[in-house]
């Protein structure tokens, strides 16, 4: 085999090394933004319902359409599934199930937002608004420690690809 | 025997409920179900279902049973469901609804609500923990106000009419049906169609969803959906010139003087009170007020003594002038 050759297959293994590394670490940094969306989304959702007094379907299917752009699929899911379903907390815990299967977020994640389907629109302002403030406020400390695991890891992992793919490619070299 | 209520008001309240409701109330047979007026929801007692005036509870078989002990009870967690999806999980956008103690659903069906209140200050502020719900089908009966029409026409006008009646005797379905007959013209040979307005306070006469009538109102009406009665009369006066004006359950007293105002200013009334008969109103002081004042020329008691929209007696304007109960 030829040098040239050689050269070039190493440095397709440190590309696709660096480009997996990449992916891992971006992982990170996507459930960070999936869950400053999340809260972007719930704060929107608290005026329309407390300020707004916007019936539910309307209010969700406003954030499908205008909502954070990484989660407006969420809230369509969720919007389509009440018309199927009929139930709010069976649309709610499906939509999340679908959109958790396929998002970068952990299933904590999940957890800290599945309770709000069985209150949401069933009680009076006030205790709406608490329901979804707390809902929000678990979420910001999962952001705030999904900030420190992308601090930690990205780096890390776009580090490990790439030297790896160089050990990878150095030990075939 | 064909199983499940087909038929359109009927469907249009089940619809509304949540599934394992649904799944129950379906189950009736369909010419059972045709004569359903109320549903009565109450949280751990019998499901209780009115036909044709006549109550029964709903079965654990599915079946219309007298008997409580064999009937199927709804839990509080259904009745929170059922609220919940009445108000398409919007209970929060509820407030003056449950501080009246009822809400309208698509077709102009009422729910009335009971349960635990929350005081604010002395008021009522909100029900919370609602324990009992009471739906009512609305029915749009056409010919419902042919009884009725040839009393309140004199010499080719409308007269200011009040229709008595206590719960059920078709009070609504009467002055739904005059609304039509009045804004179509035509009731009897050469009377012209006139501009009717309604303040329709619980979207109840014309059933409006998003401020649009469901209810056939005839080609010359303009509804005021869900505005406060007193309010939206003077509202209608004011910028909407009607010929009539219809509106139902003058109860406060606001609402007396709103009527007064609006015939002061030529504009033919024709309203509904709660009542069994004219004494009954005659002694209430907002109604009393407007037999003082000589406002409705025709009062029209109506019973369900022959089923909703028994017409008992038609009196004149003098018979009620100055009236004195005591």
């Amino acid at each position: 085999m030829g040098p040239a050759l050689r050269l070039a297959g190493a440095a397709l293994i440190v590309l696709a090394a660096s480009r997996l590394g990449a992916l891992v670490a971006g992982r990170f940094t996507a459930r960070r933004l999936d869950l400053r969306s999340l809260i972007d989304a719930l704060e929107r959702l608290e005026t329309e319902v407390v300020y707004g007094a916007t019936p539910l379907p309307r209010a969700l299917g406003e954030l499908a359409k205008s909502g954070p752009s990484r989660v407006r699929d969420l809230f369509a899911d969720v919007v389509s599934r009440l018309g199927a379903a009929d139930d709010l907390p069976i649309a709610w815990r499906e939509a999340l199930d679908a959109f958790f299967a396929t998002s970068s977020l952990a299933a904590f994640d999940r957890g800290a937002l599945r309770p709000l389907g069985d209150v949401l629109g069933r009680s009076d302002r006030q205790d709406q608004s608490r329901h979804i403030k707390a809902t929000a406020q678990k979420l910001r400390q999962l952001e705030a420690q999904a900030a420190l695991d992308e601090d930690r890891h990205a780096r890390l992992w776009r580090s490990v690809g790439t030297l790896g793919g160089l050990a990878i490619a150095i030990i075939f070299l | 025997m064909a199983v499940g209520p087909t038929t359109g008001p009927v469907l249009e309240v089940i619809e509304a409920l949540p599934q394992d409701l649904r799944e129950r109330l379906m189950a009736i047979p369909i010419d059972l179900a045709g004569r359903l007026e109320e549903i009565r929801i109450r949280a751990d007692r019998p499901l209780q279902l009115v036909l044709a005036g006549e109550d029964t509870f709903l079965g654990l078989d599915g079946r219309l049973t007298g008997r409580a002990d064999e009937a199927f009870r709804p839990d509080r967690e259904v009745l929170a469901r059922t609220v919940a999806r009445l108000s398409q999980w919007s209970v929060y956008a509820l407030e003056e609804e449950l501080r009246q103690g009822y809400l309208t659903l698509r077709g102009g069906h009422r729910v009335g609500l009971a349960g635990r209140g929350t005081v604010e200050a002395g008021r009522l502020r909100a029900l919370k923990d609602i324990a009992s719900l009471n739906i009512r089908i609305s029915r749009e009966v056409r010919g419902a106000s042919q009884a009725i029409v040839p009393h309140l026409l004199e010499l080719g006008r409308w007269r200011s009419a009040l229709l008595v009646g206590p719960p059920l005797s078709g009070k609504t379905t009467i002055l739904r049906d005059l609304a039509r007959v009045m804004s179509e013209g035509g009731a009897t040979p050469g009377v012209r169609g006139v501009k009717v307005g309604i303040v329709d306070e619980r979207s109840e006469i014309a059933g409006s969803v998003e401020g649009v009538p469901q209810r056939d109102l005839g080609p010359r009406t303009d509804v005021l959906d869900a505005v406060p009665k007193a309010e939206g009369m003077v509202m209608l006066v004011r910028s909407l010139s009607p010929e009539v004006m219809v509106t139902d359950e003058i109860g406060r007293e606001e609402d007396a003087t709103a009527v007064l105002d609006a015939t002061r200013s030529g504009v033919t009334v024709v309203a509904s009170a709660h009542g069994s008969g004219l004494e009954d109103v005659a002694r209430r002081p907002a109604t009393r007020l407007l037999f003082e004042e000589g406002v409705f020329e025709r009062v029209v008691v109506l019973s369900r003594r022959l089923g909703p929209g028994t017409v008992e007696s038609v009196s004149t304007g003098e018979a009620t002038r100055g009236w004195d109960p005591h």
